[in-house]
């Protein structure tokens, strides 16, 4: 019996409601412009985006969903495909947004004036619908379209911060970005002119009869350059300390959490739809090597930039380039355990950052600057936020027990199997980290000045920390840290909700 | 090798709107070495398009005898209409953000706007200071 409800009516129109019920509620957020209007419209929209995705990853189980946009099927139109892989990350883009608009409602109004708030939200909405779009989308070059509608948008967003460094690391984003898009984009034209399909389940099957490899090398050369250089990879990862740290704290939470993950996501698509690994990866050694030998400088230049830093975001936007210059070498393994170890990997990551930022965002907003020599004796005046931030830099190192343990556990193991080099350079990471976490906790628990006593000493007056009093936007705030907390607390012990789907995930990959 | 000259081409701008992206020191410059660079990409699926002995593929026959063989591709050039709408917005933000930074800074060099990046202080007096010095000392 062929019956499958996710091919009748509401179930099957759910891809492309998911894309355009923030496009309209982005419209709505410009027209309804007074007072809390933007933050409910978005607040609406982003509760029955969320509910779709749980509803979709439900749905998969019976099989992968597709959307044809306009009714043309499949090579001639474009189409939407959900699958394992696309769930997860749809759900877990959606639920840091609304921890993000909750955390929100209490600190926009601190970098944003009044009068343009209804514009951040709709070019926020612009954002998230810009990231789902890419993960959702199964057309080349449809994905390209919304890696540019979200790199526009954060763009315009980055430059909305108080300091005005901000403007300059816009502009330094910018360039990058568009340079790295427009590679992909010939990289497209590369695939699009050998095989004649731009749909990507097409074109692996298409590929696989080619016989002139050379154009498929020169594509997938162009490709992965233009991800890489999104992602921060060795070479050109300059400007991701700049955007971390001056972005505003409202949008530098989501930037930290996704913005790095997104084209490491694509990278697992392409190589397992279009790229051809196994005459990549494994006959050109000279590949190989300069990816091993990428990932190793970009380890060791992070880590040590990352040790003599003031500021405490970019301290991690520096571990989270040397993070990625381990991650990325990982696709020469072309295992099923090394795939596996990227995903939990991804997973644990976003939601980490994502605590991580908002934990430092709310002590920037109180104190005033994220310095470390200004958070000397912190603990005595923000407990609570404290013990926050020293749980999120442990499970950066890797504790047992916390988020970072489970997903470094499996990247050992699987590269122990396979290649020994990249386990070194996560050993080398992980000491480095070491260096920089145990400076951060020693400032803020283990000394007190008298300078700084005074310093901070208004923080007692006013009644500042974690906690649920006063307004409803600072509850609103309290709320979302919380239940980012007891989420990663969560996550962190029960390790089915990150290892078994990504075990489902890397098999539904691999039939 | 002459049915791969409009490739050359094509990669040869591509190479030198990437030399004046890196090599110019104005934030101007620097944006129109990537107009030039969008350019060349249009250039590049434009080529692509191109089938030999081919009619423009307009549909203007109805007898099927009559109708010409072979078409050239029209996909292309609607990809490329995309990209020129994403090219144009990418223009437009970049501008507005030149016009802030020049509000902000006074100058649109870049050398002098990083070595302020590079600065580790942030209160006003300083940022003022930083760049004045830097202006009188030439450059």
């Amino acid at each position: 019996m062929n019956y499958n409800i996710s091919h009748y009516f509401p179930i099957s129109q759910l891809p492309v409601l998911e894309i355009i019920i923030p496009i309209i509620s982005s419209c709505l957020c410009i027209i309804f412009r007074k007072s809390s209007y933007p933050l409910f419209i978005s607040f609406i929209s982003f509760i029955f985006t969320l509910s779709i995705s749980i509803i979709l990853f439900h749905f998969v189980k019976l099989g992968d969903m597709q959307y044809f946009m306009g009714g043309f099927i499949s090579p001639i139109g474009i189409e939407y495909k959900v699958d394992l892989l696309n769930s997860v990350m749809l759900i877990l883009i959606n639920v840091v947004c609304m921890m993000i608009l909750f955390y929100g409602y209490g600190t926009v109004f601190i970098d944003i004036q009044k009068e343009k708030i209804y514009l951040f939200y709709a070019i926020f909405m612009l954002y998230v619908i810009g990231l789902m779009g890419t993960v959702i989308s199964n057309d080349l070059f449809n994905i390209y379209v919304f890696i540019e509608i979200s790199s526009l948008s954060s763009y315009s967003l980055t430059s909305m911060g108080k300091d005005k460094r901000c403007l300059i690391a816009s502009f330094q984003y910018l360039i990058i970005g568009t340079i790295a898009s427009s590679f992909i984009l010939i990289g497209i034209g590369m695939f699009y002119m050998i095989t004649g399909t731009l749909n990507l389940t097409d074109m692996s099957e298409v590929i696989l009869n080619i016989d002139n490899h050379l154009i498929i090398k020169v594509g997938t050369s162009f490709i992965v350059v233009g991800l890489l250089m999104k992602a921060g990879f060795f070479p050109l990862y300059w400007w991701i300390p700049n955007i971390y740290k001056y972005a505003p704290s409202f949008f530098s939470i989501i930037l930290a959490a996704l913005s790095t993950k997104i084209p490491i996501y694509l990278l697992i698509r392409f190589t397992y739809s279009i790229f051809d690994t196994e005459s990549l990866f494994s006959d050109n050694d000279i590949f190989k090597n300069i990816f091993i030998i990428s990932g190793y400088c970009g380890v060791i230049f992070g880590s040590i930039s990352a040790i003599y830093q003031d500021s405490l975001k970019k301290i991690i936007a520096f571990s989270t380039i040397a993070a990625t210059g381990y991650l990325i070498p990982m696709l020469i393994n072309n295992s099923e355990l090394s795939d596996m170890s990227m995903i939990i990997f991804i997973i644990n990551d976003i939601m980490l950052k994502a605590a991580i930022f908002m934990i430092i965002s709310y002590i920037e907003n109180k104190i005033g600057t994220d310095s470390i020599s200004k958070l000397q004796g912190l603990f005595k005046y923000m407990p609570f936020s404290s013990v926050y931030l020293l749980i999120c830099l442990l499970s950066l190192i890797g504790l047992p027990l916390t988020l970072g343990f489970i997903s470094k556990w499996y990247l050992l193991e699987a590269n122990l199997q396979y290649n020994i080099f990249i386990m070194i350079m996560i050993i080398i990471w992980s000491l480095f980290s070491l260096v920089y976490t145990v400076k951060i906790i020693s400032k803020i628990f283990f000394t007190t000045s008298k300078n700084n006593d005074i310093y901070l000493s208004f923080l007692k007056e006013k009644d500042t920390d974690v906690g649920f009093y006063g307004s409803v936007q600072s509850m609103c705030t309290s709320l979302s840290l919380w239940i980012v907390l007891i989420l990663s607390l969560y996550m962190g012990i029960d390790k089915s909700l990150s290892v078994d789907v990504a075990r489902n995930i890397v098999g539904s990959l691999n039939p | 090798m002459i049915y791969n000259l409009p490739y050359i081409v094509t990669f040869i701008i591509l190479a030198l709107s990437l030399y004046i992206i890196i090599a110019s020191s104005n934030l101007y410059k620097k944006l129109l070495g990537i107009s030039i660079f969008q350019s060349s990409v249009i250039l590049f699926f434009i080529n692509m398009g191109k089938v030999k002995d081919a009619s423009p593929p307009i549909l203007k026959c109805y007898i099927p005898s009559e109708c010409p063989e072979i078409y050239a591709n029209p996909l292309p050039h609607v990809l490329m209409l995309t990209s020129i709408v994403v090219g144009i917005a990418v223009l437009a933000i970049s501008m507005s953000l030149i016009i802030r930074i020049k509000e902000e800074f006074q100058t649109v060099d870049e050398d002098i706007i990083v070595k302020f990046l590079n600065s580790s202080s942030s209160d006003h007096f300083s940022i003022n200071t930083a760049i004045h010095i830097s202006l009188i000392k030439g450059k």
